[in-house]
């Protein structure tokens, strides 16, 4: 079987488990067609120029079947800690697993297939057709013709959801397994959401997994969403979040990277309204072989509003870092002010950046301000630190840390920044980081 | 104490420098330093912009960038050259920067407790826990008159000049080192925050520890007075005497010293 016979027959194969809704079917299909015809991006799509999809188009990749997934009992081990105060939702190999989540007690929320969501809530369907109806390129019709299940977070005006939302997405030890996901979330005016969207997976094989996003603001709304990938250090992973922004709204964005073998995150982010904000962090972790990019584009449409963008990497051994961000500023978005900035420490010569911030501006009366920095330990500061007492190695990563700890210092949610505190701390492996950084 | 028992003077020599000759990117800055310093000493060392004392100051420390090309670094008996910078810092050498570094993103008291406990441990002391830490550094920051908010502060970060010296002086307190070398901490101070910082190294006198003060002015030696003082120009000790050498520079300044100790 070649690879087109192969992805026709996983397509084939979702249609039977399919419930029949016939727009929704339609617009599966013609996606699949599209998706068929281009397949993978290459390296000479402008887009994914520094990030190669071919060992993904190579692997004949496989929809889960339930034989496959793991027990509960194991499954626990791989679930991270509870957050105080949140609301779990697990899903396992992209599909949503009731024994492992939270009680659900919110009628503003639907976790599970898209299909009874959209039952749930009929006026959510519309903007949904629309805003998969123009895909960037073929991975957006990928996700829409094999996604079936997903977060649907629809917060009323004026509501402030009272707990966080932990999204959980596991990945099992299947080999080849692959997992598409859809979330929507929309914050009416006025209304306020914290989202956690954590993917966790086994080192153990290759796997694959998309995630396309929609979020929109109305005005007023005020977001703090946290992306994290833990994924296996066999896994693929394109995540894609669409962000709209209307008038006085604000959002707090991280992004953090912790693992994988190649992921790709994206943010398109748009504002449609005036004096809205949006402050977008992110945090790379790399060793191994490990590649991740972070493709960003910001999209001043209107005027007065504000962004920033602030993305640091740690890369060791052979780890290779993209960081693309854009900002963009249309004619009329007088008095936009926007700040991109991409640090990196390399610890390893054969480490490798790409690193790209773009500023497209079409208005005259703005402040906008970019760069990049790549560097290596400071010297004197080690010197400095060796010179107390403390031994090379616990300089060295005390001071990768503190170079580190800065984004996440950013988090104002204290329980939240404690959350992913602990998680930087284990990932600097041995070394007991402490307490007094984060209560001091 | 383990240095070495000077039999003829009846004191226990703690660093022996012999010799020192030292390059930086192919350019001799040290050109053959002799100096003994034995435990109970304050030493204070003058001279001229660029004559070396930083140089000098850094080596003992063991900054790395430097080319030793002759001489011997002695300490408590033993030979430096083979220690690590935080090795000598554990075993009590410290050194108060002349321009101390800012960390952005270690937080101060998080450092300044692994650093005592490093020493500790070396020492086989328990660790102290954060709590007595918290209680001990505040008492030395008092002494200090330094706000007990430089402890929630990163390192040096955004401190003044001044309240970076007393940063470093606050460490030495806290680590209680055998040998403090002290470059230019008097430089940058107000007449009050030199008095404390005074206040602080006289705290530190004992006999079984040492004190090298690098130093421009008087000032200084008028609230720590040095049992020693030595005149580094171009790279040696071309005079060396008892306190009041101090006030001879003052008088005649290095040029007039240095012709003196031509004649
Ligand atoms: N890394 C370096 N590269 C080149 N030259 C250096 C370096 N470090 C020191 N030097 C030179 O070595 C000489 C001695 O410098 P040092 O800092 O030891 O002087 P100093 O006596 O401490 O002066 P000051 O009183 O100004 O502090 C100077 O001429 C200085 O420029
Ligand atoms: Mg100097």
């Amino acid at each position: 079987m070649n690879m087109t016979e192969h992805w026709l027959q996983q397509f084939q194969s979702l249609d039977k488990k399919n419930n029949p809704h016939s727009a929704l079917d339609e617009l599966r299909h013609g996606a699949f067609l599209r998706w068929e015809k281009a397949g993978f991006p290459s390296t000479r799509h402008e887009r994914w120029k520094y990030t190669e999809l071919m060992g993904l188009a190579e692997t004949p990749f496989q929809l889960p079947t339930p034989s496959a997934v793991l027990s509960n009992t194991v499954l626990q081990t791989l679930l991270p800690a509870v957050i105080e105060n949140s609301l779990r939702a697990v899903f396992v190999d992209g599909e949503f697993s009731t024994a492992l989540s939270s009680k659900i007690s919110n009628n503003h929320l639907h976790f599970g297939s898209l299909h009874d969501g959209f039952k749930m809530f009929p006026q959510e369907f519309e903007s949904y057709l629309e805003s998969i109806k123009t895909p960037i390129d073929s991975i957006d019709d990928l996700n829409t013709s094999f996604s079936r299940n997903g977060a649907l977070i629809f917060v009323p005006p004026h509501v402030k959801l009272p707990q966080t939302i932990h999204l959980i997405y596991l990945y099992t030890r299947t080999p080849n397994q692959m997992a598409h996901m859809h979330n929507r979330v929309h914050l009416a005016e006025g209304a306020e959401a914290t989202i956690i969207e954590h993917h966790i997976g086994h080192d153990d094989n290759i796997y694959f997994s998309t995630t396309v996003n929609h979020i929109s603001l109305e005005q007023q709304a005020y977001l703090n969403y946290y992306r994290c990938q833990e994924q296996g250090i066999n896994a693929y992973h394109i995540n894609r979040l669409y962000l709209t922004q209307a008038r006085a709204s604000v959002t707090n964005l991280f992004c953090l990277d912790f693992k994988g073998h190649l992921v790709r995150n994206e943010i398109e982010q748009r504002f449609i309204g005036q004096d809205a904000e949006c402050h977008l962090h992110g945090f790379y972790l790399g060793k191994g072989r490990q590649h991740v990019d972070n493709y960003i584009t910001v999209d001043h449409q209107v005027p007065h509003c504000l962004s920033s963008q602030r993305f640091k990497s740690v890369l060791d051994d052979r780890s290779h870092s993209v960081f693309h961000g854009k900002v963009k500023v249309a004619k009329d978005a007088q008095k936009t002010d926007a700040t991109q900035h991409n640090a990196n420490l390399i610890l390893s010569t054969q480490a490798q950046i790409n690193t790209e911030p773009q500023l497209e501006i079409f208005a005259d009366d703005v402040k906008c301000a970019h760069g990049a920095a790549i560097g290596q330990l400071d010297e004197s500061a080690l010197f400095y630190l060796q010179s107390r007492g403390l031994d090379k190695e616990t300089a060295k990563q005390m001071l990768i840390y503190s170079f580190a700890a800065e984004i996440f210092l950013a988090i104002s949610e204290l329980e939240i920044r404690a959350f992913w505190q602990a998680h930087l701390n284990l990932y600097f492996s041995g070394i007991p980081l402490h307490e007094e950084l984060i209560t001091c | 104490m383990k240095g070495l028992w000077d039999k003829t003077k009846k004191v226990c020599i703690m660093l022996s420098i012999k010799n020192l000759h030292a390059k930086v990117e192919d350019k001799a800055i040290l050109k053959g330093i002799n100096l003994q310093i034995n435990a109970g000493e304050v030493h204070a060392i003058m001279g001229p912009n660029g004559s070396g004392k930083s140089t000098l100051s850094n080596i003992l420390a063991g900054r790395s960038g430097y080319e030793i090309t002759d001489g011997t670094l002695t300490y408590l008996g033993e030979n430096l050259f083979e220690m690590e910078p935080d090795e000598r810092a554990r075993r009590g050498i410290f050194l108060a920067f002349q321009y101390p570094i800012e960390i952005p993103g270690v937080n101060n008291m998080y450092m300044l407790k692994a650093a005592v406990n490093a020493k500790r441990k070396h020492e086989g002391l328990p660790e102290v826990d954060a709590l007595d830490f918290l209680t001990i550094a505040k008492k030395r920051m008092r002494e200090l008159k330094m706000d007990e908010s430089f402890l929630s502060r990163d390192v040096n970060s955004g401190f003044s000049g001044g309240e970076k010296k007393r940063n470093e002086i606050l460490q030495m307190l806290l680590l209680e080192p055998t040998l403090a070398i002290l470059d230019e901490t008097d430089s940058g101070l107000d007449i009050d925050a030199l008095k404390i910082v005074a206040d602080g190294i006289n705290a530190l006198r004992s006999p079984e520890r040492a004190v090298v003060l690098v130093t421009h002015y008087q000032r200084l030696l008028d609230y720590v007075k040095p049992d020693f003082v030595h005149v580094l120009a171009d790279g040696k000790i071309v005079r060396s005497g008892q306190a009041d050498l101090a006030l001879t520079l003052e008088q005649l300044g290095y040029a007039g010293v240095e012709k003196e100790a031509a004649e």
